[in-house]
């Protein structure tokens, strides 16, 4: 199986064959012994499915949404702060976001890199609070290095023009909620078996790479085709 | 909507099978780096990393502790391989292959030792950290992450305590942060006038009726309905501004100022002051004060200009010093401020709510200013009346300040003077019609009431509401075994975390009281001797702050259990945790509070 939600395949298996890049998701191999999977994992999975749920992981309504909204592909990203090939994705997928223009780009904060990584992760999400949460990601994306301390994510913060005295008192303000949807990714992520970042949930398909700009368009036109 | 609840159910049981089979070629984060360890030479120990191809370590993120101390442990890390194929790295030393570090032979017995790496152009992996025991070379399992996804972004002074934990509302911001969350700052100053309203007849704001009124009255005969709405307005606004300022002070030093002012001083000079006020209710200036000095003070001209100037300042202290209650709402948002640092909104707040605690009471006086004699005797008559309501509050706010049988005598005398205002001791003419009789067995009353207290009073009493309690003869016929429910106290930090770590398995209550907390009387008096109330306390160790004297250990105590002030109820369950939703600030029921203790009980 190739996708990280496949809906068609499971009864017409013979439509599989998407997939080229060897960035990209295995195909899906096991269809047998589903239904045996299904009763035994339905009732435990079902009680999760709140926060566990597709719907959740594609619409969650405090997960920061970028690109078109109304696109008809969806990008979720899983991602950190400190993560070097995260920062490296981000110039592709802008490029290919404008350059498609109908591709919608959900921001998973998965801070698990480093405790800075949640430091950061919940500035970013407290300026969603201001409406600016894409501002924040670029700036601490823009951030070079595997372990970027707080007060250069400050810095970079400032320098995005935020008034830093106010964006932490939103941060305390909100920490409640900004805590829950962190878990909440954080359990997605968990659900998913993903192991690191990034992590791209593009249409079906999973991939666990840097992609580059030709890497996003690929998948991006495999998963228009899939649908 | 069936079909695509289905749907989802389809998804959630093939994601698993999606990801393992996407994440064949994703290695585990223990199978990319596989750790050993080995006895070196002499007494050093051999950490060991076979990495898997295409995956690498970091140099800098190996790192070793000591697992008892969490203190550095000397590692011996050879050198890498420079990264720079990547600008976004920055320069990093890596190791392919495999990895090498040594324990010195000072290493600790247990050390903890941390790795991190990532898969070239795929994934970096989270921290990993493994146990081992330097003499044994044993090593514990993998664990991943760093885990600390909870820590707030600026850490606040309130959660910083070892012997207990606060639930999460209260360290979140709480109401004001939820009401901001659903529906902006607006919606949090609507909902605070609406509990203004809610609390506008509690014991908080009754007092101020006797005020409010007692101050129109000064007004005479140009008392008028429009003039009664005017000053009672001018009361309501100042009042409402007094707690704005509170929550101005609140965020400036991080006090609440109606306990600091709740000192003998200030307490003292409002008791002056509304003896000042009785007096010229009285018409006795003359005898006592200048009167340019009695006039500035007071505005005794009726229609002066100064009156609603008068009327403010009292609404004023009123909020302040004569009334200082702590409610829930008066609570969140002080607490609001001091976690934000956000004073305008929680100021605003504490506006609104004191303007909804007044929108009754500027209903009160227009009403009663309208209903009020506009002259003749009787307005003579109803300036006595209070002029008495002046002294009563006098010696109410003394009561803050002075021994309980010192009350009851000025309560005794109150009563006997207003006894002979009331006619106790004119002759009644054998033709007296029924309204000078009514008027004379009303006298008799109060007398015999204020003598009832003066023996009290001589004799040690000291409630004044069962002045001769103390002679044990309440009760006597039905024997009430009830004893009243009793507290420790506890004044710092560290008394609250020795009671906490003492408390043998029982759960907590904390009562943050103190004498001027009106409130907390109502409590004493009306809640703790309710029966389930007392049978369910019964399991609970049960300790007391007194707030009367503010000193630096309970001000510590205050800010670390995020208190505003009394009365609040705190309730911490065997493992000292405060159960969540269980916290009473303010106004307390025998019905919340049971709902708290149910809530605490396992």
């Amino acid at each position: 199986m190739h996708g990280w939600r496949d809906r068609i395949s499971m009864d017409s298996p013979s439509t599989d064959r998407r997939i080229s890049s060897p960035a990209i998701v295995g195909r899906r191999t096991v269809v047998s012994g589903l239904a045996a999977l299904a009763a035994a994992g339905l009732v435990t999975r079902v009680r999760a499915a709140d926060d566990l749920s597709v719907e959740m992981i594609l619409n969650d309504p405090d997960a920061p949404v970028g690109g078109n909204p109304k696109g008809d592909v969806t990008i979720v990203s899983f991602f950190d702060y400190n993560c070097p090939f995260c920062k490296r994705t981000v110039q592709p997928l802008d490029t290919v976001l404008a350059s498609d223009g109908n591709i919608r780009h959900v921001y998973k904060d998965w801070p698990i890199l480093a405790p800075t990584s949640v430091y950061g992760a919940k500035l970013a999400l407290a300026a969603k609070h201001q409406g600016n949460y894409e501002k924040a990601y670029r700036a601490l994306m823009g951030i070079d290095g595997l372990r970027v301390p707080e007060d250069r994510m400050r810095q970079a913060l400032e320098g995005a023009g935020f008034e830093m005295p106010k964006l932490e008192a939103d941060a305390n303000r909100h920490d409640a909620e900004i805590t829950t949807l962190l878990k909440r990714n954080n359990a997605q992520a968990e659900g998913l078996g993903l192991r690191g970042t990034p992590v791209f949930l593009i249409g079906q398909f999973l991939v666990a790479s840097a992609l580059d700009e030709a890497g996003f368009r690929q998948v991006v036109k495999d998963a228009r085709e899939a649908s | 909507m069936t079909m695509f609840r289905l749907l989802a159910i389809l998804f959630l049981i093939l994601w698993p099978m999606s990801v393992s089979a996407q994440q064949g070629d994703l290695l585990q984060a223990e199978e990319a780096f596989r750790f050993a360890v080995e006895q070196g030479q002499g007494e050093e120990v051999v950490l060991r990393w076979e990495i898997a191809d295409g995956y690498y370590l970091y140099r800098d993120h190996i790192e070793a502790k000591d697992a008892a101390t969490s203190e550095k442990a000397a590692l011996a890390t050879e050198p890498g391989v420079v990264e720079t194929a990547d600008p976004n790295f920055g320069p990093s030393e890596v190791y392919y292959g495999q990895a090498i570090a040594r324990l010195g032979a000072d290493a600790p017995a247990q050390v903890a030792v941390t790795y991190q790496g990532c898969k070239k152009d795929s994934i970096c992996y989270p921290p990993i950290t493994v146990t081992l025991d330097t003499a044994s070379l044993q090593v514990s399992e993998a664990a991943v992450g760093f885990g600390a996804m909870v820590a707030p972004v600026t850490p606040t002074d309130a959660a910083g305590t070892d012997g207990f934990t606060l639930a999460d509302e209260t360290l979140n911001g709480g109401m004001v942060g939820s009401l901001l969350a659903s529906g902006g700052a607006l919606w949090v100053i609507v909902s605070f006038l609406a509990f203004g309203l809610l609390l506008a007849f509690t014991p908080c704001v009754l007092p101020m009726y006797p005020i409010l009124s007692a101050t129109l009255a000064r007004e005479g005969e140009a008392l008028t309905a429009r003039r009664g709405f005017v000053l009672s307005s001018a009361y309501v606004v100042a009042m409402a501004a007094a707690f704005g300022l509170l929550g101005v002070v609140a965020a400036w030093s991080g006090q609440n100022l109606q306990m600091v002012l709740q000192s003998p001083y200030a307490v003292g000079a409002v008791a002056v002051l509304f003896v000042v006020l009785a007096t010229s209710m009285f018409g006795l200036f003359e005898l006592q004060l200048p009167s340019a000095w009695v006039s500035r003070m007071a505005g005794v001209k009726a229609g002066s200009r100064g009156s609603a100037g008068g009327a403010a300042g009292m609404g004023f202290l009123s909020a302040l010093i004569v009334g200082p209650c702590v409610t829930a709402p008066l609570a969140a948002a002080l607490l609001y401020i001091a976690q934000t640092g956000d004073a305008w909104l929680g100021a605003a707040a504490l506006f609104a709510l004191g303007l909804g605690q007044g929108i009754p009471l500027i209903a009160f006086g227009t009403m009663g200013s309208q209903a009020l004699p506009r002259a003749g005797a009787w307005m003579v008559q109803v300036k006595y009346a209070f002029g008495f309501v002046f002294l009563g509050a006098a010696i109410w706010m003394a009561d803050r300040i002075l021994p309980p049988p010192a009350t009851m005598a000025l309560w005794a005398a109150l009563l006997l003077t207003a006894a002979v205002f009331i006619g106790v001791a004119d002759r009644l003419t054998p033709d007296a019609p029924a309204g000078p009789r009514f008027r004379k067995a009303a006298g008799l009353a109060f007398s015999l009431t204020g003598v009832i207290l003066a023996i009290g009073a001589a004799s040690g009493g000291a409630d004044p509401f069962r002045p001769l309690d103390h002679f044990g003869m309440s009760g006597a016929g039905q024997q009430v075994a009830a004893a009243d429910v009793t507290f420790v106290q506890a004044r710092s930090t560290p008394d609250v975390e020795r009671a906490l770590a003492s408390a043998d398995g029982r759960p907590t209550l904390l009562y943050f009281t103190a004498d001027w907390c009106v409130t907390c009387k109502v409590i004493d008096r009306d809640v703790l001797p309710d029966p389930e109330v007392m049978a369910g306390l019964d399991g609970f160790q049960r300790i007391k702050v007194d707030l009367t004297a503010l000193d630096q250990s309970n001000q510590d105590l205050m800010r670390d259990l995020a208190v505003v002030g009394p009365p609040t109820m705190i309730f911490f369950n065997r493992n000292a945790a405060e159960a969540s939703g269980t916290r009473l600030v303010g106004d307390v029921t025998a019905g919340t509070l049971q709902a708290s203790i149910a809530k605490t009980l396992p």
